[in-house]
């Protein structure tokens, strides 16, 4: 189906490159370190700093510019759509442009793109995560960064599991979607005609199989878990282990040079 | 319907990193009334070859002509909307894709789509339920809580409904026991043979399906069509067919085997278990040991 062909969200894409070869737990902290002190300034010199960040790690990930545009179709219409919503709502500074109804403020035209600006960064350092993070990788992370957590009786191994599970059904999900789609159009589904409420409806014969499908798998799944003994977290050794090296102390020191630089231009 | 491929490509993906070639400048022409299979190792194409034929792929260089309807890549897909009205398609494991309340309901949703009034389409559905054995008793049931093979029927009985003129099967018997298998392929072949301009195409693994049904065959190997014939020609070239990943029928080996293990000559073109049982007869007359049968 063509419309599950430019789906980058949770896609991985292997390259040999140094963002690839980063300890996910360093990648983890790292857009955790960004996406919170990423709002804390709006001074021009830290939002250089970070389109330079975002800039460097992009470049170094030999992700293909192309297929990123391709998937970011989507979400460019967000962030158009944030923009415009700023661009109208906000009432400070000078009238740039009045025209009968509309009225544009500077201060409109300056909070939208400061907002499209972030949301574009935000983004694209959070799709970097996915693209250039195996999931098995990710969720090893995750588990290891929330491991503190513990002490406070949260099932960290649990959430982990899941969300590794979770993670490695998409693509299934995604291909069983394409033929279920495909079975139906064959048998003259037709999804693109008459008002929203008949196009709606048009996605039953997609959703219910799609579902049904889901809880088979699910069920499968959970027999095989367990004929395969598996008990948990308690006592469980990892077959792969992590390793930190000086390249994720350096990139994560660099964001926390970051961090510092915006709560120093904020207060100061 | 007559089907006619001009260099007929198409790349997964395109674009992207995870590009991947399927087809790769197919020229086929396949005449109308016709039962033909495709056979080839997983990944050789079949299916994306066979998606062409109703339009839920498009090419992506190189043209595929249906009947009256040709399918460029800049083919608009509103415009096959009607082609899929005479283009069934019947895919693997096709019971995934039941979903409607009743079974009645489920096989009617094809017709309906295509314009018929509910009345129609539910006795179109009784029609069709009744030749894939589906009894009467089941027709208000849900279409989950029948047993798989029954659920593969009543899926059968929804692309039957159509009414196509072309009749496409990817792997239809998948996973099914050796009767069933042998009950289902039996019903498509007495559906093909009740007009003259019904054509199947059937994607398979399993030779012995393809050698007892099909006027031709296919073989596809890298997205290519290495081969096409009758079955007497596909399967007399057992060791080619080994090279690819595919064997001979059961009936084909087994004659073979007696006929290098023993000499002599012997047609090893059988493919029925009555036909095999005649050459075995006829062989083993004709090197004097008839006494015993």
């Amino acid at each position: 189906m063509i419309m599950f062909d430019n789906v980058i969200i949770g896609q991985y894409v292997p390259r040999d490159s140094v963002i690839h070869k980063m300890d996910p737990r360093a990648k983890l902290l790292v857009l955790l370190i960004f996406i919170v002190f990423l709002f804390t300034s709006r001074h021009p010199v830290v939002l250089a700093f970070a389109v330079v960040l975002t800039g460097t790690a992009f470049l170094l990930s030999k992700i293909p510019v192309r297929y990123f545009i391709k998937g970011m179709r989507f979400i460019a219409i967000l962030i158009f759509f944030t923009f415009l919503l700023h661009l109208f709502m906000t009432r400070e500074g000078t009238i740039v442009v009045e025209w009968s109804w509309l009225t544009i403020y500077s201060g409109g035209l300056i909070e939208g793109s400061f907002i499209a600006l972030r949301l574009f960064l935000l983004i694209l350092m959070a799709s970097l995560l996915t693209l250039t993070t195996t999931p098995i990788d990710l969720t090893d992370g995750m588990e290891m960064l929330m491991k503190p957590l513990k002490i406070v009786r949260v099932p960290t191994h649990e959430l982990a599991l899941m969300m590794s599970i979770a993670l490695r059904f998409i693509p299934t999900l995604l291909g069983e979607t394409s033929k279920i789609v495909k079975a139906q159009m064959a048998r003259g589904a037709n999804f693109s005609k008459g008002s929203l409420w008949t196009r709606l409806k048009s996605l039953i014969p997609i959703l219910i199989p799609l579902f049904v499908q889901s809880f088979k798998r699910a069920e499968d799944l959970a027999i095989a878990m367990e004929a395969r003994g598996y008990g948990g977290g308690e006592g469980r050794t990892k077959f792969r282990l992590l390793s930190w090296r000086k390249m994720d102390s350096l990139a994560v020191g660099l964001f926390i040079v970051f961090a510092m630089l915006t709560v120093v231009f904020r207060f100061v | 319907m007559h089907i006619q491929a001009n260099q007929l490509t198409y790349t997964y993906m395109k674009g992207t990193p995870f590009e991947k070639n399927a087809l790769t400048k197919v020229d086929l022409s396949l005449s109308s009334g016709q039962f033909t299979s495709i056979i080839g190792h997983t990944g050789s194409g079949k299916s994306t070859l066979v998606q062409h034929l109703n339009g839920l792929l498009k090419p992506t260089e190189g043209t595929i002509t249906i009947g009256d309807w040709i399918i460029r890549p800049e083919t608009k897909q509103k415009n096959l909307y009607s082609l899929r009205e005479h283009v069934g398609m019947v895919f693997q494991f096709p019971e995934h894709q039941l979903f409607n309340e009743t079974i009645l309901q489920d096989v009617a949703y094809g017709p309906i789509n295509f314009g018929k009034t509910k009345q129609e389409a539910e006795d179109i559905a009784k029609e069709c339920l009744h030749k894939v054995g589906i009894p009467e008793t089941l027709y208000d049931q849900s279409p989950f809580d029948i047993s798989g093979g029954q659920m593969r029927r009543v899926a059968i009985a929804g692309v039957l409904a159509l009414d196509p003129t072309l009749l496409i099967l990817d792997e239809p018997t998948a996973g099914l026991d050796p009767h069933g298998q042998e009950t289902i392929m039996h019903l498509f072949y007495e559906w093909f043979q009740e007009t003259d301009e019904r054509s199947i195409v059937l994607v398979t693994h399993q030779m012995e399906d393809a050698a007892r049904y099909s006027d031709q065959i296919l073989v596809m190997d890298r997205g290519q069509v290495v081969d096409q014939g009758s079955p007497e020609h596909i399967f007399s070239k057992g060791t080619e067919l080994r090279k690819l990943g595919l064997s001979v029928p059961q009936s084909v080996q087994l004659l073979q085997a007696v006929r290098s293990e023993c000499g002599g000559d012997m047609e090893i073109d059988a493919f029925t278990l009555e036909e095999t049982v005649n050459r075995l007869l006829v062989y083993l007359k004709k090197r004097g040991v008839n006494d015993h049968v």
